[in-house]
């Protein structure tokens, strides 16, 4: 399976929601959609379950058109909406069965997928109870059963774990690694960077409609940085230690001096006291990074750790939005 | 083959959507609530009719008119239910699944826009049935009061089912649509208005049903020609909007105009036929030829309005329909999806209507000026405002109005270039205007000054006049998707 993004581009009058977005994902990938709000996000994936059509460019599913031959793609695309619709008076079980038939699946085989999706989704318990009537988590894994109904071969997820318990959000992570285990492709939009670094292979930034930057983990973590995030811990000056107090000078830290004094070497542009700690974000790379410490110890200060923080993909998120929203 | 295997076929056969809707309208609030509420309503009018008459001291079966009273009374309770309360409730699910909030997401699965119609056609028809099969026992009643006969009992619940389908399928094919919010509120006071006049319309029929008893005309062959009358053109505008509401929920790419062209195209031949026919065996055009040509007129001169909001470019799911042959392409062109496309066949099957009215009204030395020629004269104006809102929206007003907007800016035109003429000549002269006839010219921009004598002749010519130019002037557009109009390549 693979999924190749052409040149997509949405407008809504004069906003371009999506603005010339192209990517691949290959079967067995996980992709991370990451973005500020109003990033294009939910259109482009709106776009992708052809729930929405495209102002220009195009998606091929295995050579087959998302805009052109919505209907045979169809057959291959789960999607999962950041909020179920609105279904009244129909049960978890009504519900999953109506998609199973929908997707044309006969009465034994529909028995046995709708079965095992209720295993596999932890949904048994809850099978007879009415949809509007289930909390958020429950709804989520509905909607994630819903989408996998007619074992797509890719998976369009949007924000699906907003609203999960910390629990649920470990369960769900597990649930995606063994759909990706079996081959499947999945795109899924997320605000917790931190649990999509964890599970994605990769990623696709975008801000404004347009994408920042895109392809695997890797790449985008050895990619070129405008920032370096930086800890640095250091003993307070003599002088300062004067306060009267019984605490052996040496050993009591003073981030907030020590931040106004590292916001006045080149390069630096936020301090952040962490603990006892200072978190500088340097624009610049390794080498500001060194000129900075050569600064700050220039300037006395009596620096006693200093270490690059371990970048992620929230640090690449950082570098390339500007946090601007449409 | 075993008894489990044929059920299992049979689950299989049954509609998706109806399976859905079903579930949903047993689990629900609205059927249950309907229908206690329905049964009480016919339990306390009967009981309180048989009460007051009782104690009036009447013999309930010695008189013979309590049954068609009764009849009266529950069949107005029947068709309201079923033609007002169930197309609502059809349309206002429909409305809310269609909506951009809450799309339902069947409509990405693979079940074919016409399997979701007919679904939600079907579903609601059950619960209109089951409401019939509620009312049934009591309208039999009827039957034992005298007054009433079966066959009539039985001929009004048919028509009462078929106007329900009607109904069903209007709410279907404008809660189809996927407008604005304020667009919406509009087609949805116009739906209630057409859901009023449904229910009239029936009661009217059940009335007369009533009054002329049908089992007493069973055996004649005088029931039969007025009955065809209402149920062909019925069945088809059934067919019609059931063809729209499948066209609404296709995808916008696809050649979705097809099989609605292709419909009308077809009613219009079987409809044409008929009158023609008719006015044959008549010996001279009768009201059926001034029926047709008055349907095809309107609905083919709004057919324009509504194809301007169509797109001008052709996608590829179009373009691989597209016949290879230059013939196959020239009959092909007017029926395929496209702005220019409509209006080249509206334009096409007002032509026919004319060419048609006028053989008849020839072979049967009426004069031409009858209904031909004013209704030419409106086409022309129709299509000469088409033109001119398609040249604004394709030119100088892209950035304010949408398209698909185009058809409502050719309607803002015609309202605003119909007043502003008369106000202008009031202003300069109050008393020279008191009615239409002192206006004269002024109207000249009015649509309906062909209807109006002694300047309908004038405004004829002009509105031929102003078309042509306005074509002239709209060549490129038309041109452009013309030569546009080829299949895709190999490969």
């Amino acid at each position: 399976m693979m999924l190749v993004v052409e040149h997509l581009k949405r407008t809504f009058g004069d906003v371009r929601a999506v603005d010339d977005v192209s990517f691949t994902v290959a079967g067995g990938e996980i992709y991370g959609f990451v973005g500020p709000n109003g990033a294009g996000k939910t259109t482009t994936l709106k776009i992708l379950a052809t729930l929405d059509e495209p102002t220009s460019g195009d998606a091929l599913l295995d050579g087959i058109s998302l805009v052109e031959q919505p209907e045979r793609a169809r057959r291959t695309i789960g999607y999962m909406p950041d909020q179920l619709p609105t279904h009244r008076d129909i049960s978890v079980a009504d519900y999953l069965d109506f998609f199973a038939r929908a997707y044309g699946l006969r009465s034994q085989e529909r028995q046995r997928v709708l079965a095992e999706l209720e295993a596999f989704t932890n949904l048994a318990g809850i099978r007879d109870k009415p949809i509007h009537t289930l909390s958020k988590g429950m709804k989520q894994r509905v909607s994630l059963a819903r989408a996998l109904v007619h074992d797509p071969d890719l998976l369009l997820l949007d924000e699906p774990a907003a609203g999960l318990d910390p629990r649920a959000r470990v369960e769900l992570r597990e649930l995606l690694l063994a759909l990706a285990g079996q081959g499947k492709a999945v795109l899924i939009s997320s605000h917790i960077l931190t649990e999509l670094s964890e599970i994605c292979h990769g990623a696709i930034i975008l801000e404004h409609g347009r994408m920042m930057r895109a392809g695997p983990i890797r790449d985008l973590l050895r990619g070129p940085t405008r920032h370096t995030v930086v800890r640095l811990r250091a003993l307070e000056a003599p002088g300062e230690a004067a306060s009267g107090d019984d605490t052996p000078a040496a050993e009591t830290p003073h981030p907030q001096s020590l931040a106004r004094e590292a916001l006045t070497a080149p390069g630096v542009a936020s301090a952040r006291p962490i603990g006892e700690e200072l978190e500088l974000d340097i624009a610049g790379d390794e080498a500001v990074a060194a000129e900075v410490l050569a600064y700050l110890v220039g300037r006395g200060v009596r620096v006693v750790e200093f270490r690059l923080r371990q970048g992620g993909l929230e640090d690449v998120f950082m570098n390339v939005t500007r946090g601007e929203v449409q | 083959m075993s008894r489990q295997k044929w059920r299992e076929r049979l689950d299989d056969a049954v509609n998706p959507i109806v399976v859905k809707e079903l579930r949903q309208a047993v689990h629900g609030r609205f059927l249950p609530s309907l229908l206690l509420v329905f049964l009480c309503f016919q339990l306390a009018t009967l009981g309180v009719y048989l009460v007051t008459e009782g104690a009036s001291g009447i013999d309930l079966l010695e008189g013979a008119s309590h049954g068609e009273e009764v009849f009266g009374i529950l069949v107005s309770l029947l068709l309201f239910a079923s033609v007002i309360c169930v197309p609502i409730y059809a349309a206002v699910r429909m409305a809310r699944e269609r909506s951009n909030e809450g799309l339902a997401l069947y409509f990405i699965s693979t079940l074919p826009p016409r399997r979701v119609i007919s679904g939600k056609l079907a579903s609601n028809l059950i619960v209109s049935a089951l409401l019939f099969c509620a009312c049934l026992p009591y309208l039999s009643f009827t039957y034992f009061l005298r007054g009433i006969d079966l066959p009539t009992v039985f001929a009004a619940l048919v028509v009462g089912l078929a106007v329900s389908a009607g109904g069903i399928l209007s709410g279907l094919v404008l809660a189809s649509m996927r407008v604005s919010k304020i667009l919406r509120l509009l087609l949805g006071l116009v739906g209630l208005g057409w859901l009023a006049l449904l229910f009239s319309a029936s009661i009217g029929w059940a009335v007369s049903l009533r009054r002329v008893g049908v089992a007493s005309y069973l055996n004649r062959s005088d029931l039969w020609g007025p009955a065809l009358v209402v149920l062909i053109p019925s069945v088809l505008l059934c067919g019609l909007l059931f063809v729209l509401a499948v066209a609404l929920v296709t995808p916008a790419n696809a050649n979705r105009a097809l099989a609605v062209r292709g419909y009308i195209t077809l009613a219009w031949l079987l409809a044409t036929v008929v009158v023609v026919l008719d006015s044959f065996l008549r010996s001279g055009p009768g009201d059926l030829v001034v029926l047709w040509a008055l349907i095809a007129y309107w609905s083919f001169a709004i057919s324009i309005l509504v194809a301007i909001c169509g797109r001008d470019e052709m996608s590829q799911r179009v373009a691989r329909e597209v016949p290879r042959s230059s013939w196959g392409r020239m009959v092909a062109f007017p029926l395929f999806s496209g702005s220019a496309n409509g209006v080249v066949w509206a334009s096409l099957m007002i032509g026919a209507t004319l060419a048609v009215n006028e053989l008849c009204n020839r072979r049967f030395s009426k004069p031409f000026s009858d209904l031909a020629g004013p209704h030419l004269g409106f086409c022309a104006y129709i299509l000469a405002y088409a033109l001119l809102a398609v040249l604004l929206q394709r030119g100088v007003a892209a950035r304010w109005v949408r398209r698909d907007q185009t058809g409502v800016l050719a309607l803002v035109l015609i309202t605003i270039l119909s007043l502003i003429p008369p106000i202008i000549a009031f202003l300069l002269s109050p008393a020279a205007v008191s009615d239409s006839e002192s206006l004269g010219l002024w109207l000249i921009l009015n649509p309906f000054a062909v209807f109006s004598e002694p300047f309908d002749e004038v405004a004829i010519y002009f509105a031929c006049g102003w078309a042509a130019l306005m074509v002239v002037l709209a060549r490129r557009w038309l041109l452009q998707q013309v030569l546009a109009f080829q299949p895709v390549e190999d490969g």
